[in-house]
């Protein structure tokens, strides 16, 4: 899966969650979650928990900490992935 | 340093009952999860627990810490039961230091404030506001909104807020910043502040 892919399924993880959808439009890898989406914290963890059933992979506490925006969670599921 | 959370119990559900033990598996210690099954409800008591980790994590990321989505870095130690509501009082540990809290129910609504130490002898205010479903879709926006107008009702004088990073900053008619906390969930917003001497 290139990053690219790796893109739109975190977008299509993240929609249900997001506030602003407006923010959607220009969804990318400077957005950031919380400031950019509006999405509430208690929705970081169904996000987190989605990534992983959908990447079939493990996202431990350290790199569940970086994943506050659209990039960090990428570089995350990427190297998760490879691992 | 003060933070705060709300948290709107009929929007805070699990879509199944393995959710609910994953969300409790990424976000408590083990210390903690163990007092969550320990409890009649659960569910209610990982939101407890949520809310009290969401203001310490305030109280940590204004005195300095870094803004990271850590929730086990936020060690909730001792949970005694409030001694007038249905709620806790939390002590625990964020990596700044020490900070005590207490969470409260009201009907729907579970409330956290957690003051560090320097602050405790100060008086505490918290107001909770209703934000209508149209209000809700910029609840930020409004939440400030009618946090300066309960603040201004109660105080007088003008009160305004200053944009920082992350954290609003709010700005007492005196000029001086007073510590202050948002939080907004579903319907409601809420405000909690520390009114110096």
């Amino acid at each position: 899966m290139n990053r690219p892919e790796v893109l739109e399924k975190l977008k299509a993880i993240v929609t249900p969650y997001v506030q602003n959808k407006e923010a959607l439009a220009s969804f990318g890898e400077e957005t950031d979650f919380l400031e950019d989406l509006q999405i509430n914290s208690a929705h970081l963890v169904d996000i987190i928990l989605d990534a992983e059933e959908a990447f079939d992979i493990e996202i431990d506490d350290d790199a569940a900490e970086q994943m506050l925006t659209v990039k960090a969670a990428i570089e995350v599921v990427e190297a998760q992935m490879k691992a | 340093m003060i933070g705060f959370d709300l948290v709107h119990m009929p929007q805070a559900t699990f879509r199944s009952e393995s959710r609910f033990h994953a969300y409790v598996r990424k976000v408590a210690t083990d210390s903690e999860e163990a007092w969550v099954y320990q409890q009649d409800q659960p569910q209610t008591a990982f939101w407890h627990l949520w809310a009290w980790k969401e203001a310490a994590f305030k109280v940590n990321f204004q005195s300095g810490g870094k803004r990271v989505f850590a929730p086990k870095r936020l060690q909730a130690e001792t949970f005694e039961k409030h001694m007038d509501q249905p709620g806790w009082v939390i002590q625990g540990r964020t990596e700044r230091g020490a900070v005590q809290g207490e969470s409260s129910q009201n009907e729907a609504l579970i409330s956290a404030w957690t003051m560090s130490s320097d602050h405790s002898q100060k008086r505490l205010e918290r107001a909770v506001f209703p934000l209508s479903k149209a209000q809700s879709l910029q609840a930020g926006y409004y939440l400030r909104k009618e946090a300066l107008t309960w603040l201004e009702n109660q105080f007088g004088g003008s009160f305004r807020w200053e944009e920082h990073a992350y954290f609003p900053t709010l700005i007492a008619p005196s000029g001086e910043s007073w510590p202050a906390s948002l939080s907004h969930h579903g319907p409601f917003g809420g405000l909690a502040c520390v009114i110096p001497h």
